[in-house]
């Protein structure tokens, strides 16, 4: 009897995620330790410092259940295929996906297949995962931004837009540099263009962008693409200003601006019309997010179908966050996450996200000099969306120059149409390479 | 000229130009937008007044009714004393009476000055 408690207890050990990291813990488990710990820091970023909590919060637990050893949770379905000789075959995918694999050693082996072998579902997240997979996920999130984000301050403004385009950049700077990299240090950076797009849309500063860009095109780095878009997002009160100050002088922080004029009921309701409509037209591939952010913005507006917009801003766009945060968090394995790969990444997504900040600051520095009414510089840097966040440092660094300057609405203005612009970056990546 | 340079450039310039193009495509459509409300004024000025033309009204035993083009509560009210007083007037009830339309008659003319 205690022999058999013994080996009851010995074999409990064996099968304890403790045992696995210790035995294995110069192969691979170290490697999840870091991680362990990487996800510790993101949570403890996202509950004490309130960085991004709705996102960071999830990805960090979503890293959490990922890394802890053999949870499973993030693999696939298996078949166990009992052979003749009594030992059992496993095969990494489903009992119909084992028989086509085995399908060429005749009918007699599929039928043994589909009927001896016995199939064990995949991992909770794994499912999840579908979402993402499917690209349902992000365009769903965007319906709850669009029922969120006022159009207002850009329709009183349609320049905005250009500034909205001019933020852009870095997101085609960081594209080449992805390129470079994956030129001249192939060893360390398996980049092409596809992983170089992905990569590049963190300048987009854009969430759902990103995502729905990386899953399309190059779903191996999801992971750390999220954590990079997401960190620098939390981080822009941070990376912005600098950027800023340094290429505006005081004068020009100190323009104040022409009040904007007022909206009315009608342009708000024809705007996501219209847009939805120029831009599908001219970029089909923008249709899953585009057309997402503006139905969500039309049931807002409307004002006929309030209900959904409150459905689509609140329960159904928390769901679907916490499904998509823990889900992107399980992306990042170990193996997946700790590579020269994700250094470039977070290094390419600051550059996007630094340039596209100076690029918005310099366009609108061009257009005060141009235009007839005078534009303060600083609200270029709301191009790069990261809405409202980059809005609001505007609004912060306008007012260390004088108390009484109020710039918030101006840079709503470049902001959300900075939403825009990544979604149609976004687009035109996903048009050049998805088929490519 | 380097692939990836080409790729890269390719790209690049494709990017940059279709978000600049569409977004200014976008911004001069939006541009128009305010025109929008003027032209609503004018279309409002329009049917206003048309509906001021006169209208002849119902069963009401040839009777003109005006009204004033005050606030809608102010008509319905007006309208409810008006019914009632021509249904006492005709000695039947004021279900029985259909109102079709009201137009304010010039002061001057009244039915009484008519007399």
């Amino acid at each position: 009897m205690w022999e058999t408690l013994i080996e009851a207890l010995a074999n409990f050990i064996h099968s304890s995620g403790l045992y696995w990291l210790v035995d294995n813990f110069s192969d691979m488990g170290y490697k999840n330790l870091i991680m362990i710990i990487v996800s510790l820091t993101l949570m403890y970023l996202a509950i004490k410092k309130g960085y991004e909590p709705l996102l960071l919060l999830p990805i960090s637990f979503g890293m959490l259940l990922v890394n802890l050893p053999i949870t499973f949770i993030m693999d696939g379905a298996m078949t166990q295929i009992p052979l003749p000789d009594g030992t059992m075959f496993e095969f990494a995918g489903t009992k119909l996906e084992a028989a086509a694999t085995f399908a060429a050693d005749g009918p007699e082996t599929v039928a043994y297949i589909l009927s001896q072998a016995k199939e064990i579902p995949g991992g909770l997240l794994y499912y999840l995962y579908y979402g993402n997979k499917l690209g349902i996920f992000p365009p769903l999130i965007f319906m709850g931004v669009g029922v969120l984000t006022d159009f207002g301050p850009l329709l009183a403004n349609p320049k905005s837009f250009l500034l909205g385009a001019a933020a852009q950049f870095g997101i085609f700077l960081a594209f080449f540099g992805a390129l470079m990299l994956g030129e001249f240090f192939p060893e360390y950076f398996a980049f092409g263009p596809k992983e170089g797009a992905a990569i590049a849309i963190i300048g987009g500063a854009d969430g759902p962008t990103a995502i729905y860009t990386a899953i399309k095109l190059a779903p191996h780095l999801l992971g750390p693409i999220a954590v990079a878009a997401y960190s620098y997002m939390s981080l822009v009160p941070i990376i912005q200003p600098p950027i800023m100050r340094l290429l505006t002088t005081k004068e020009e922080r100190k323009i104040k601006m022409k009040q904007l004029r007022p909206v009315s009921h009608t342009e708000k309701i024809l705007f996501p019309i219209v847009v939805t409509i120029l831009v599908i037209m001219i970029l089909p591939t923008t249709a899953p997010l585009i057309g997402m952010l503006m139905f969500g913005n039309l049931i807002k507006v409307s004002g006929v179908t309030e209900k959904l917009a409150e459905v689509a801003s609140n329960a159904m766009m928390y769901m679907i966050t916490i499904f998509l945060g823990i889900t992107v968090g399980a992306t990042t394995s170990a193996e997946a996450f700790l590579n020269f790969e994700t250094l470039g990444i977070l290094i390419l997504g600051l550059v996007a996200f630094s340039f596209g900040t100076a690029s918005g600051v310099l366009l609108a520095k061009l257009m005060n000099k141009l235009s007839k009414t005078q534009i303060n510089p600083l609200i270029g840097a709301a191009g790069v969306s990261a809405v409202p966040m980059a809005a609001r440092v505007v609004q912060k660094v306008g007012q260390e120059e004088d108390k009484s300057n109020f710039l918030l609405m101006h840079a709503m203005g470049p902001n959300v149409a900075g939403v825009i612009g990544s979604a149609v970056a976004a687009g035109v990546f996903l048009s050049l390479f998805l088929t490519a | 000229m380097a692939e990836w340079l080409e790729e890269g450039l390719v790209a690049t310039i494709n990017g940059v130009g279709t978000v600049f193009f569409v977004l200014i495509l976008i911004a001069m459509v939006i541009s128009l937008f305010k025109y929008i409300d003027k032209i609503n004024i004018s279309n409002l000025l329009k049917s206003a007044v048309k509906k001021t033309e006169p209208v002849e009204t119902s069963q009401t035993n040839d009777l003109m009714i005006s009204t004033s083009k005050t606030s809608q509560e102010d008509e319905a009210e007006l309208i409810a004393v008006i019914v009632a007083a021509i249904a006492a007037s005709l000695e039947t009830s004021s279900d029985q009476l259909q109102v079709r339309s009201f137009r304010r008659i010039n002061p001057t003319h009244t039915l009484w000055n008519r007399r």
